[in-house]
């Protein structure tokens, strides 16, 4: 079963799309065109709440401060309001995003998603992304079960971009976790994920350049 | 009612009780002299041999101190007849020597005081004495020394007091002193006519002070008047060096905060004016586009996907421009209010991206950014930063072309203290001069915008970089485009995810 959305907007054309966009995204998708229910007391046992501002009857705000009483889910304020006093009464209400309107379905999804989504460092415990597991607390590194054996550099950044698994990590941030000066750094450090892709076999493909970044572990976001 | 008779009515009202009050006090300073006169008087008497002669044989005495020519107090009826006539200077000795007469008080208007003796038990000593006031007895028995009185009479009342002689016994042991009442000079109706000439000295006095004041009074009022019928643009001004001219300067000043209101005001719908007509006329054409790509659309005998990617193209760049031009009317009407805040430059950076990453995907341009791992928080407006970025990455985006890419990095600078957001493509190359000229601030973003160019756009972002402090620089990337650098002061830091 999909994770469960709420969403309330009153404009029925939006709304109809919208959910047409998060069900065909596997999201299960519950529709108000008004708060009143939220209002009332209903409608809290969801994953996220998609809030459109302006609603008849009873206001996007008063729905949203109702909400967070009872529910601590992410709320996604849906807006064509793009003025800082809206934008900081809703974070201080206790939003956790602003879309602002109009807005591509893509970009709803991208930002539903990324509400969802676990916190993104992962201190502590081992990361898996096909193959390659990493395991942060042992500082060890295998392949389809099989340990590979790295430099310390190599390791340092493998575990940096793995940390941000999916997003791209800059190249002067990975210089920084090299010894030599940055001057000659920035030259070895393409030499360094050379060795690193190698060693890593197969999974060494998940090590991305990302152009005018860096380079990222596993598939982009 | 007017300034004038306000202050002659107030004066009048203040100065009748007031006349009042100064009349009974200087009557009661005349009445407690008059009193003090007449025991000073009555005590000199008793000095000398006037026990012995008091006593030797009181009616004498008494007539004696009632002396020649000198009448009994002007009330027949309190007193026996006259004693037996012959000269008592004879019998008892001399006369007591002259008193001088009471000061401020003219000899004839002040007659010599009687005195009648009494023993000790407050009886008479003399035939002739004049009713004794039960109350003067009753103190007296009580053990006071001195009682005084006055009793009604004609004119002037007249004075009373019973005293305990120095040595207090024999029949001479108290005597009573009376100061008969004497004709008064004092005219009420004069007394009435002088106060009232005061009270109309005074009232005309401050009328003719009030002349000039209320000369300027008016002449202020003239100028408030003038002023306010030019909006308030004249200045109010009033010579001298007094309350009016202070009056003057804070009309002035109020008359200057009211322009400046007004002013405001003005440039505000000036503003919105000035936006209705550009979003009207700027929205009007992309979307005359767009109906026209959507009527092709419709009518065409296939479908064409280029057709389908214009349109989308033609509505980015409309809420694009709608944003900006919000944006703007903002910035545009005077000095911008920022609602500031600690805002996260990494969340603004991947909101950016995220939102042009559709339009970028459509024209085959590859977007990403990097934020790092600590959160970099800046103090400011997080509407108008996000603004000023989006501009940025959507240039980026726009003068690119397919197969390009669109690159934003945001790192610490200066151990954490400074952070960077930096905007890379490898799009449209830019001449030295066209680089030059993105940094050159335009002085009416409005009509230098243009829909190949980055006029409103990067005028929103030059002026929201200024707003908040920070830089906005130009360069020729290494990668082939344009590299836009932002660097400002970040205001605190944290780790990723643990405050983000």
């Amino acid at each position: 079963m999909g994770q469960r959305i709420l969403l309330i907007e009153d404009d029925a054309a939006l709304g109809q799309q919208i959910v047409g966009h998060l069900r065909g995204a596997g999201f299960e998708t519950t529709w108000l065109t008004d708060g009143k229910r939220v209002h009332d007391g209903e409608g809290f046992e969801v994953d996220l709440l998609i809030l459109d501002l302006m609603l008849p009857g009873v206001s996007g705000f008063d729905v949203l401060k109702r909400f967070r009483d009872a529910s601590d889910v992410p709320v996604l304020i849906l807006s064509a309001r793009n003025d800082g006093e809206t934008r900081v009464r809703g974070l201080k209400l206790g939003a956790d995003d602003f879309l602002t309107k109009p807005f591509w379905p893509e970009e709803l999804l991208e930002r539903v998603r990324a509400r969802l989504r676990r916190p993104e460092l992962q201190r502590g415990d081992a990361i898996e992304s096909g193959a390659l597991r990493i395991d942060l607390r042992t500082r060890e590194v295998s392949v389809s079960d099989a340990s590979v054996a790295l430099t310390a550099t190599e390791y340092a950044i493998l575990a940096a971009i793995a940390r941000r698994r999916g997003a791209p990590v800059a190249r002067q941030a990975l210089v920084e976790l090299l010894d030599s000066d940055k001057e000659g750094a920035d030259r070895t450090l393409d030499v360094h994920v050379s060795r690193l892709r190698k060693k890593l076999g197969e999974a060494g493909a998940q090590i991305v350049t990302v152009w005018g970044i860096g380079y990222r572990l596993g598939v982009s976001e | 009612m007017k300034l004038r008779p306000r202050v002659a009515l107030t004066t009048a009202v203040l100065m009748l009780p007031l006349a009042a009050i100064f009349g009974w006090v200087d009557a009661q300073v005349r009445e407690r002299a008059a009193s003090d006169v007449l025991v000073a008087d009555a005590m000199t008497s008793l000095e000398g041999d006037a026990r012995a002669r008091c006593e030797a044989s009181p009616d004498e005495w008494v007539r004696a101190m009632q002396g020649p020519g000198r009448s009994p107090p002007r009330d027949p009826g309190m007193f026996p007849p006259p004693g037996p006539p012959g000269d008592p200077q004879d019998r008892l000795g001399p006369p007591p020597r002259p008193r001088p007469p009471p000061p401020g008080d003219a000899p004839n208007a002040a007659p010599h005081v009687h005195l009648y003796p009494l023993d000790a038990d407050l009886h008479p000593s003399a035939s002739m004495i004049p009713p004794l006031d039960p109350a003067l007895v009753a103190a007296a028995r009580a053990g006071a020394n001195e009682v005084r009185r006055r009793s009604p009479g004609p004119g002037r009342p007249n004075e009373e007091a019973l005293l305990r002689t120095p040595w207090g016994t024999g029949p001479c042991a108290y005597v009573f002193a009376v100061r008969p009442a004497a004709p008064t000079t004092e005219d009420p109706q004069l007394v009435l006519r002088v106060w009232g000439a005061m009270l109309v000295a005074l009232v005309a006095a401050l009328l003719l002070a009030l002349g000039p004041i209320i000369g300027r009074i008016r002449g202020l009022a003239a100028r408030v008047r003038a002023s306010a019928r030019h909006q308030y643009r004249d200045r109010i001004e009033m010579s001298g060096d007094d309350e009016i001219e202070e009056l003057a300067a804070a009309f002035d000043g109020a008359a200057r905060e009211v322009r400046t209101h007004v002013d405001a005001q003005e440039r505000r719908e000036q503003t919105l004016r000035d936006f209705l007509a550009n979003t009207t006329h700027d929205v009007m054409t992309p979307l005359t586009v767009l109906q026209g790509h959507l009527a092709g659309l419709r009518d065409g005998a296939r479908f064409d996907p280029a057709r389908v990617d214009a349109a989308i193209d033609e509505a980015s760049y409309i809420a694009s421009l709608v944003n900006n031009l919000a944006v703007a009317a903002r910035l545009e009407a005077g000095e911008p209010h920022l609602v500031r805040m600690p805002v996260d430059v990494g969340r603004i950076v991947e909101r950016c991206v995220s939102r042009h990453r559709p339009i970028a995907r459509q024209r085959g341009v590859e977007i990403a950014c990097a934020v790092p791992e600590n959160v970099v928080r800046v103090e400011g407006d997080e509407t108008f930063l996000e603004q000023a970025i989006g501009n940025v990455v959507f240039n980026a985006v726009q003068h690119n072309h397919a197969g390009g890419h669109v690159a934003i990095v945001v790192s610490e600078l200066s151990g954490g203290a400074r952070f960077r957001v930096r905007v890379v493509d490898d799009g449209q190359r830019l001449t030295d001069d066209e680089i030059a000229q993105l940094g050159a601030p335009k002085e009416d973003a409005a009509r230098t915008r243009r829909r190949d160019g980055h006029g409103l756009g990067l005028g929103i972002t030059r002026r929201v970089v200024d707003l908040h402090r920070m830089t906005l620089v130009f360069a020729r990337s290494e990668l082939g485009g344009l590299q836009v650098d932002i660097e400002g002061e970040r205001s605190s830091s944290e780790t990723r995810g643990e405050g983000a």
